[in-house]
């Protein structure tokens, strides 16, 4: 859980700093509302991989992983968990 | 006789009526018989509904097939069809429709509040009527007719009283004044770009293409006319999959396409992300893009990674129709820097390089690109000004009729013949393949009632993405403001490829000497805050 709060964290500075995106709440769905871009996601994926030193399998993704920021949350924790694990 | 677009698409109907002509997102797969049977349809049930000859229809659907049936049925209507983008923003759209008064608006998927929030928003004299072509319609705004009603109507194609010289749609790009601008395409121009590309590239039945580019944007042209010209299946591409580089991959593997043509910003994500296996997508003959420059190094990386793949970039305005020059890459380039030309003029186009008092220039030397021949536009939507002033007469040419259109492009020609883009002379960018015009977002900025100043600029950033889009502003006195507020009360007026995607706070704008904006001193400070190390946050 701790790991799952500190990315909902990280993801919030990443899209106030990095994107100038306002995002609600944690389940706001991020493509049906248009908020975020392909752009935007590939910048997200690249800064979030900065802020935690690993590299996020992004052939595990799926698009539902993506709709709202507490299921990218969640998504990284995993994948940091696995990196971890990996290592 | 195929002079006109629909009869080039109804003579592959009549060749093979039971060739898959489109593949939707969700895999369904719509036979050539198929489209033209529903596109007689509905060109009869427009002329039933009172669409006369020259008439506008607007069209707001999402990447659906009924896309392709609506495009093709206005034109057997011999109307003219206006691609709107189905993301919005309403304001804009709603502006789209004043100008081009479209007496029908055809509708389909969930476009209904974007359909209500436009229509609310503009200023028509006549209300057009609504055409629900997919799914259920929504109560508001009243459909005046829908799918089913399309059954009651004979599929046999109409006599067409157009000719290959009349309107086939009107695309809208961004205007330096804030107000978009409609470009007016012919059949003829289409036509001729097809007859050069379907030659070129060698597109034959079967093939299986993609169709990546919003309808509203003019590559999307070239992918369903030109499949659909030549009997081969054209492939939507679910805009969804654009947020995930690797779900792109996997389609272009899955659909086992055999061309893919995007703008380059795509080719880029695809890469950046490494998307792409090493001699991946076996069945794929061709990569084309258009719309900006492509980095070079997402180009080395590609070919590298599909040694069996033509790679070719194509270049043209919106206004010369599709593309007026390419260049197929003949070897991966060694180095990153290189710079990738835009090649030669297509088949019965012209390029030229010309200087301020439109005379050539010698090879090697700078100058301002024109683009003269059959792909030319008449112009902008009931805006003779703007049109004069683009498109001008030839010096020394054969009358008014022989006009070059000026591209605003800087470019020069080597001595190989081979033309080279090199910039822009006013403001005008490309960002993610989109044209924008600073001015427009610039307009929507002074909008805003929170902000005493503002500014745009662009910053060239490294290798990848091309342009970034800058906003300096001022809160106005007493306001509290964040960029990320602005943003997204920017997004009620602008579309999202042109929000601006960095943004700096000042408490006055820089002036120069002459009381103006300082923008290269505005460039300088988005430079520095674009490095790292350096403090973000401004005094």
């Amino acid at each position: 859980m701790r790991s799952e709060s500190a990315v909902l964290a990280a993801l919030d500075e990443v899209f106030a700093e990095k994107l100038h995106i306002e995002v609600p709440s944690a389940d706001t769905d991020l493509l049906e509302s248009g908020i975020l871009d392909s752009f935007q996601f590939v910048e997200l994926v690249l800064q979030l991989e900065l802020r935690f030193g690993f590299k996020i399998d992004i052939d595990e993704i799926d698009l539902e992983d993506l709709r709202t920021p507490a299921r990218i949350g969640r998504l990284l924790a995993r994948q940091r968990e696995a990196a971890a694990a990996a290592q | 006789m195929t002079a006109l677009l629909q009869q080039a698409v109804s003579a592959q109907a009549r060749a093979r009526p039971d060739a898959v002509a489109v593949v939707a997102a969700d895999g369904a797969r719509l036979t050539y018989g198929a489209i033209e049977d529903t596109s007689n349809r509905l060109a009869r049930l427009l002329a039933a509904s009172g669409c006369r000859r020259g008439d506008r229809v607007a069209l707001l659907m999402p990447k659906l097939p009924a896309a392709i049936v609506a495009m093709l049925g206005v034109l057997k209507a011999d109307a003219i069809y206006v691609p709107l983008d189905p993301a919005g923003p309403a304001a804009r759209l709603a502006r789209m429709l004043e100008l081009s008064e479209p007496a029908f608006v055809l509708a389909a998927g969930a476009v209904g509040p974007m359909l209500g929030a436009t229509l609310a928003a503009a200023a028509l004299e006549r209300a057009p009527a609504i055409g629900w072509l997919d799914g259920v319609a929504p109560p508001e705004p009243a459909p005046a007719f829908a799918l089913r009603d399309l059954a009651a109507l004979p599929p046999l194609a109409p006599e067409y009283a157009n000719t290959e010289e009349d309107v086939a749609h009107i695309l809208f790009t961004s205007g330096s004044t804030g107000l978009p601008k409609g470009v007016m395409i012919t059949h003829a121009s289409v036509m001729r770009f097809l007859r050069w590309a379907n030659a070129y590239f060698g597109t034959a039945p079967g093939e299986r293409v993609s169709q990546h580019p919003p309808f509203h944007f003019d590559l999307s042209t070239f992918d369903v006319y030109g499949t659909l010209s030549a009997g081969a299946e054209l492939h939507l591409v679910p805009p969804e999959l654009n947020l995930l580089p690797p779900g792109l991959a996997r389609f272009i593997r899955d659909s086992r396409l055999t061309q893919w043509f995007s703008v380059p910003t795509v080719l880029t994500l695809m890469a950046k992300l490494d998307a792409v296996k090493q001699n991946d997508f076996p069945e794929l003959r061709r990569v084309l893009w258009c719309g900006e420059a492509i980095p070079t190094p997402t180009l080395i990386y590609w070919m590298r990674r599909l040694p069996h793949v033509r790679f070719t970039n194509l270049y043209g305005p919106t206004e010369t129709t599709i593309a007026s020059s390419f260049y197929t890459v003949p070897r991966c380039p060694a180095d990153p820097r290189e710079r990738i030309p835009i090649g030669t003029a297509c088949e019965g186009d012209e390029l030229l390089v010309l200087d301020a008092m439109r005379r050539p220039v010698r090879a090697g030397e700078l100058g301002e690109l024109y683009i003269g021949g059959a792909g030319l536009s008449p112009g902008y939507w009931r805006d003779p000004e703007k049109t004069r002033s683009a498109f001008v007469a030839r010096p020394g040419g054969a009358g008014p009729q022989d006009r070059l259109y000026r591209t605003g492009d800087l470019g020069r020609r080597d001595a190989d013949g081979l033309f080279y883009f090199a910039g822009r002379r006013d403001s005008q960018i490309k960002s993610r393949g989109y044209r924008i015009e600073l001015g427009e977002i610039e307009a929507a900025l002074n909008a805003l009632p929170d902000l005493e100043e503002s500014a745009v600029v662009t910053l060239a950033t490294e290798g990848y993405e091309g342009s970034a889009i800058c906003c300096a502003y001022v809160p106005a006195r007493g306001v509290r403001v964040s960029a990320e507020a602005l943003r997204r009360r920017l997004s009620g007026l602008l579309p999202a490829y042109m929000l601006p995607g960095r943004w700096l706070r000042w408490d006055a704008l820089p002036k120069n000497a002459n009381g103006k904006i300082d923008r290269p001193r505005l460039r300088e400070e988005f430079a520095r805050a674009a490095r790292p190390e350096v403090e973000r946050r401004r005094a």
